[in-house]
């Protein structure tokens, strides 16, 4: 290694575990795919939208509208649903008298 | 492919399932360069062969330079081997800038000429390749590093997290990583999970944000903009930029690293600088510490020459390093602007009288931080006239348009990117080394937790980040 560079992820201190931690990577990556395939449907949905049209890609559409219709039906996609639309209206939000200024200069 | 899609995602998952099952190290480095070709390839196949010819030219010239053992033919090696890196990156990133400026140079005479303007096609991340090459068979020439084998090279040159837009990882941080299988750790896994949720945030929520609802609407027309929309979209588009570029290189560093590897740091706190130098020693730090080692001491002799030739080398430096950002003239003022205030800021140390007074840290970080302002107003105007109109609209702030298109969100974001410089600079290290004690199945609720709530803020859409076009 050059001396003069520092590397990010060279924390201080051993690690907890001085046995390879490939396991424990695996299952974290593995949770927190299977959580967000869950509670964020709607973006796998999305994704399947953005793909170049072939029978394939509409098939994953398919099963991604069928996901997503049975994930929102056990209520999985709200806590998303909630947060976008709370995000959505901060973006909304503005100074009192600009959006009259806004419409002036259009 | 884009870090913040899907697409990545499933892809990265799948090299990440299938690199750790490989059985020996060779295998792994031979799965991890098709990954990385299929990644590359996905932009445009007809540059995968440009970047293994790349990789083959470095590799020959560095074979080359270690069998050979007169000082003429090696000197002679290696300038060839460095000359047909730049006339590779010459031809694709300046061909057209330069055909165009001979033809305009040539109608201002009277000799107008119909030359030929090929509509080159910019490989994505050429920039970084060939200085990934050069200092290569650099490092082999000065001995600092032993030529590599051919598989080695490939992968350094074509490992897909640092591919396109950096971090410039030099053949002797990585290719020492390659020589056995790597290791995982909790605390490498828990800082590479942090730098890739926080670059997600950055670049999805932030910068996306400020670049679309208000930066990008501000530069396109600025004659239409009040003066306070002005000084506005030029602080946004510090933050986004810095937002854009150092979430490319977190989540770069941070998916190396869950394959086993380290990548250096690129960032430091930039707008906390308190002098240029300061500030090139915390911004995009892989280029700043390759255009020091490899063109201003290396090329051009450093400070060997005495004080004139110092100040020259440091405008020659930052000149060529804004033009390594793309073929425009904004980019040469850019560096021109970054050069003479480093030169100012050497000479006024020559010169100035120990006695005189030293302003207090808080203003010269203010000034410095304008200065860097003032060149991002050059840096991401599309013209000269448009960066000339864009600046005038802030000196004469009463001769133009009135009203604030800003909402109170952009302003919060450009608070909060600013902000973030204030923050104490080992957070990220005090939170990984916390998580790196906490059960796998807690990590990766908390992990999908943040991505949840980063997917429902972020901006429709993923744009390109901005480093990919240079």
């Amino acid at each position: 290694m050059s001396a003069a560079q520092e590397f990010p992820v060279d924390l201080p201190g051993d690690s907890i575990d001085p046995a390879p931690a490939l396991g424990w990577t695996a299952i974290t990556l593995g949770v927190a795919t299977l959580s967000l395939a869950l509670t964020n449907a709607f973006s796998i949905e999305s994704w399947g939208a953005d793909l170049p049209p072939s029978a394939m890609v509409a098939r994953v559409m398919d099963e991604a509208g069928r996901w997503r219709a049975a994930t929102d039906r056990m209520g999985l996609g709200t806590p998303r649903a909630t947060m976008r639309r709370i995000w959505t209206q901060t973006e909304e939000a503005r100074w009192p008298n600009q959006r009259g200024t806004e419409m002036a200069q259009r | 492919m884009l870090f913040p899609t899907l697409t990545f995602g499933v892809f990265f998952l799948i090299t990440f399932a299938v690199v750790w099952s490989a059985r020996s190290n060779e295998w792994r480095k031979i799965l991890l360069l098709v990954a990385s070709w299929v990644f590359y390839g996905a932009w445009d196949w007809r540059f995968v062969p440009l970047l293994i010819a790349s990789a083959l030219l470095n590799w020959a010239v560095a074979q080359g330079l270690a069998s050979e053992r007169f000082i003429d033919r090696r000197k002679a090696l290696l300038l060839c081997g460095v000359a047909i890196n730049l006339v590779i990156l010459g031809f694709f990133k300046y061909f057209d800038f330069f055909t165009e400026q001979v033809g305009a140079t040539l109608a201002a005479i009277g000799f107008e000429r119909d030359l030929p303007v090929l509509r080159v096609i910019l490989p994505i991340g050429i920039s970084f390749f060939t200085f990934q090459g050069i200092s290569y068979v650099v490092d082999v020439y000065r001995g600092r590093v032993a030529p590599a084998r051919l598989l080695d090279i490939l992968l350094l040159m074509s490992f897909f997290p640092h591919l396109v837009a950096g971090p410039i990882v030099r053949a002797a941080d990585l290719v020492p990583q390659f020589q056995s299988r790597p290791k995982l750790d909790r605390s490498m896994v828990s800082m590479a999970l942090l730098l890739i949720v926080w670059g997600l945030f950055k670049k999805t929520v932030i910068a996306s944000e400020l670049a679309v609802n208000f930066v990008d609407p501000v530069f396109a027309d600025p004659a239409s903009h009040s003066a306070a929309d002005l000084v506005f979209a030029a602080y946004g588009y510090a933050v986004q930029i810095y937002c854009d570029f150092s979430a490319y290189t977190d989540m770069a560093i941070g998916l190396a690293a869950l394959l086993g590897y380290r990548f250096p740091r690129n960032f430091n706190q930039p707008y906390r600088a308190q002098s240029l130098q300061d500030f090139w020693r915390r911004w995009h730090m892989t280029l700043s510490a390759w255009l020091r080692d490899y063109l201003y001491i290396e090329a051009l002799g450093g400070s060997r020459g005495g004080k004139l030739a110092t100040y020259r080398n440091l405008m020659l430096t930052m000149l060529l390093g804004g033009l390594w950002h793309g073929a425009n003239w904004t980019f040469v003022i850019w560096g021109g602007l970054h050069g003479g205030a480093l030169a100012v800021e050497r000479f006024w140390g020559d010169v100035a009288p120990k006695r005189w007074p030293v302003l207090p840290g808080s203003a010269k970080l203010l000034v410095t931080f304008h200065v860097v302002i003032l060149g991002w107003i050059f840096f991401r105007a599309p013209s000269f006239a448009d960066a000339m109109t864009y600046l005038g609209g802030i000196v004469s702030p009463f001769s133009g348009p009135s009203g604030f298109t800003a909402s109170p969100l952009i302003i919060l974001l450009i608070a909060f990117g600013l902000a973030m410089h204030a923050a104490p600079q080992h957070w990220m290290t005090d939170a990984a080394v916390r998580i790196r004690r906490f059960p796998a199945p807690l990590v990766g609720v908390g992990l999908a937790a943040l991505i949840l709530v980063i997917d429902a803020m972020r901006f429709e859409g993923v744009a390109p980040f901005i480093y990919y076009r240079f």
